[in-house]
């Protein structure tokens, strides 16, 4: 099964709206979206289908959505998100405080509804080590060109050559490979080795960088994949 | 207790010119009804003895008549003429024997002869209740009379160990004079200060906005009264106010919650419409249009809903550390990792000492200030700009800097922002930016428009280091 099996329940009592999000999921490849326009249509339905992501309005006609969540909470540990125009901070922490996935605010861009939706799928049941619908099997290789990074082994093979990264090296390219394509900042970089206390440790970041380009670059001076982010950070460059 | 040394302090000094000017009143007076009187009694020009001395060197001694004293002493016209200058109203020459030489005006009841008792008395008392003025001449004694009512004859005699001990009585007089007159005016100072008190305290509170309830009695029962009463007006007032706060927040707040969901519609469709490959590039350029222009009101209704807040203290800074070095390239970088179009450079330059700074602030909040001012350049480039963010530590300040290559902030929002007035039919949108100097007030620092070297406005941010 993959993401977009997926069946998402949608409780929302603007049908105009809720037509529109079935729309735009289904536009995007999610198959299985069903509509609910009350608390009571949208708990019967929940029990029902046994949906794998729950997208709740927060002002409905019979009731809130907060009560609603808990209620769906004690009978599964579905993923829920919550889409509504209520955009109080208060709202917000209340919401995610409850426990759920992700709290969107109207209006939303259609693309960050679609990400959003695939980011909770895919943490809740398409990452190693979870069960669920799908499985996700982990990719413990990374390919740059013509060097092969295995995570698992904490080492770069090229062609007949196979060098070891040393555990920083290692733990900045994980950091990198999660962020693929966009930027890192230092601090995050740093943060990510050496903890809160990195204050510091900038320099000594660079020689590390330095050390993984010569293992992973074919030409260390004029980087292919680690690229510097001009005084923000590095990025590990998308396969093109 | 530094009114009180204030009060004291007015108190002695008001009451020590009014002491001094009551007595040097007293004083002029007392000089100006002696100098009167002393007018009035003729003597304006000369003491009683030049007076008598004039008189008697105006007696000639006739050589006839050796047999009769009487006829031996005569006045010149000029006597006669003094007597009657310097108000005597009768006169008499007396020989070594007390008789009567020679007389002017000798009232019938006096004696021809005096004895040595008559003359010690007279000379220092009355004649017959006489005023009389005596003046020794060639052994004989010329005495001189006033009207009974004339004047008043006052003879003073003093031990003189009493009188050279005078500048000891008028030392300790003078010494008591002080204390007495300091202990009045510290005591009649502190009531004062007493009864103020309360009352000071009651406008101490109304300044802190805090009610206020007095006890309306002595002195200053009137002025309590009237305290009293202003508090309680300002109370009200304040509670309307509030509630009037509220009122416009919570209405802000509903109306836009209440357009969030048909904009999500209008943004879905637009943004379908958009994508729609049955759509001729018309009628998508449209559609992209109404959504460019949905997002636009999305934050515009987000911003409204925020200055609302912040203007009315609605809402509450929710404060963490953090580092400002970090927090600006995080921003900067999820610029880039959201897809910054290639025509936008946006550079960071952090001082060094700045990335030791931890500072305490609202996050979210600062992060939307940079966000702003961001967004602002490249929604006014839409050619393409550089953007660069600068970053430093001055004095216990942070300083955050912005500008562009592009034509920088214009002036009329620069004005509009500052408070000018905007010329007729000029509609500047200055939201965003009056968000940002909320945002900024209200962690304690300042937002300025700064005049670059090419003569366009940049921002520039202060922030304590030490906050909160």
């Amino acid at each position: 099964m993959n993401l977009y099996d997926s069946k998402i329940l949608l409780v929302d009592d603007n049908r105009e709206l809720a037509a529109m999000i079935q729309n735009i999921l289904r536009r995007s490849g999610y198959i299985h979206v069903d509509c609910a326009e009350s608390c009571v249509e949208g708990l019967r339905k929940f029990c029902l289908e046994e949906p794998q992501l729950v997208i709740l309005d927060i002002m409905l006609p019979d009731g809130d959505g907060f009560s609603l969540f808990r209620k769906m909470r004690e009978k599964a540990e579905t993923p829920i998100l919550f889409l509504s125009a209520k955009d109080e901070d208060n709202d917000r922490l209340f919401g995610l405080g409850l426990g759920a996935d992700d709290y969107i605010t109207k209006p939303f861009l259609s693309q960050e509804l679609i990400l959003r939706v695939g980011a909770v799928l895919k943490r809740a049941y398409f990452m190693p080590g979870k069960t669920g619908p799908g499985s996700a099997e982990e990719e413990p290789v990374l390919k740059l060109g013509g060097h092969e990074i295995s995570f698992s082994n904490a080492s770069v093979v090229y062609g007949k050559k196979t060098l070891s990264l040393t555990a920083k090296e290692l733990q900045i390219l994980k950091k990198l490979n999660e962020n693929r394509g966009k930027i890192v900042t230092f601090d995050a970089l740093c943060m990510a080795v050496w903890g809160d206390a990195y204050y510091g440790y900038e320099n000594t970041l660079m020689v590390h960088i330095r050390h993984l380009r010569e293992k992973i670059e074919d030409d260390p001076s004029s980087p292919k994949w680690l690229l510097t982010a001009r005084g923000l950070g590095y990025r590990l460059k998308k396969e093109d | 207790m530094k009114s009180l040394m204030k009060i004291i302090r007015r108190y002695v000094v008001s009451a020590a010119v009014l002491v001094l000017a009551v007595a040097l009143f007293n004083i002029g007076v007392l000089f100006f009804i002696g100098f009167q009187a002393v007018q009035r009694f003729g003597e304006s020009r000369m003491g009683a003895g030049e007076q008598l001395e004039n008189v008697a060197a105006q007696f000639t001694v006739s050589a006839q008549g050796t047999m009769d004293n009487r006829a031996r002493y005569q006045l010149s016209e000029e006597g006669y003429a003094y007597l009657e200058e310097y108000h005597f109203l009768w006169s008499m020459l007396l020989d070594e024997g007390g008789n009567v030489v020679w007389s002017w005006r000798l009232p019938g009841e006096l004696p021809g002869s005096y004895g040595l008792a008559d003359v010690a008395k007279f000379s220092r008392w009355y004649l017959m209740d006489y005023p009389v003025r005596v003046w020794e001449m060639d052994g004989m004694l010329l005495v001189s009379g006033y009207g009974k009512e004339h004047a008043v004859k006052i003879s003073l005699m003093y031990p003189l160990n009493q009188i050279r001990s005078i500048p000891q009585y008028l030392s300790v007089i003078v010494g008591m004079n002080v204390a007495l007159f300091l202990a009045l005016s510290l005591w009649f100072a502190y009531r004062f200060y007493y009864s103020l008190r309360p009352v000071c305290a009651g406008i101490d509170a109304l300044a802190e906005k805090t009610p206020v309830l007095l006890a309306e009695k002595g002195t200053t029962a009137e002025l309590a009264a009237r305290l009293n009463q202003a508090s309680r007006i300002l109370e009200k007032q304040d509670q309307k106010l509030m509630q009037r706060d509220d009122a416009r927040t919570s209405w802000i707040a509903g109306v836009s919650h209440d357009i969030r969901t048909p904009l999500a519609l209008i943004m879905g469709y637009s943004e379908a419409l958009t994508e729609n490959p049955k759509l001729g590039e018309e009628p998508r350029g449209q559609a992209e249009a109404i959504r460019k222009q949905s997002l636009l009101i999305r934050q515009l209704i987000e911003d409204l809903n925020l200055t609302s807040k912040l203007e009315y203290h609605a809402q509450p800074l929710r404060m963490q550390e953090y580092c400002p070095a970090v927090l600006l390239r995080e921003t900067v970088a999820e610029y880039y990792n959201e897809g910054l179009d290639e025509r936008y450079e946006i550079t960071v330059q952090a001082a060094h000492q700045t990335e030791r700074i931890r500072q305490q602030g609202d996050v979210p909040l600062l992060k939307r200030v940079l966000r702003n001012v961001i967004g602002n350049s490249i929604r006014h480039n839409p050619e393409g700009c550089r953007i660069m963010l600068q970053l430093s530590e001055d004095m216990g300040w942070i300083v955050w800097r912005l500008w562009d290559s592009g034509p920088g902030i214009p002036e009329k929002v620069v004005d509009a922002l500052e408070g000018e007035a905007s010329g007729p039919g000029e509609e500047v949108h200055v939201m965003g930016l009056r968000i940002v100097r909320q945002i900024i007030t209200a962690h304690g620092g300042h937002a300025d428009f700064v005049r670059n070297e090419e003569g366009s406005y940049g921002v520039e941010f202060v922030l304590p280091v030490e906050f909160g």
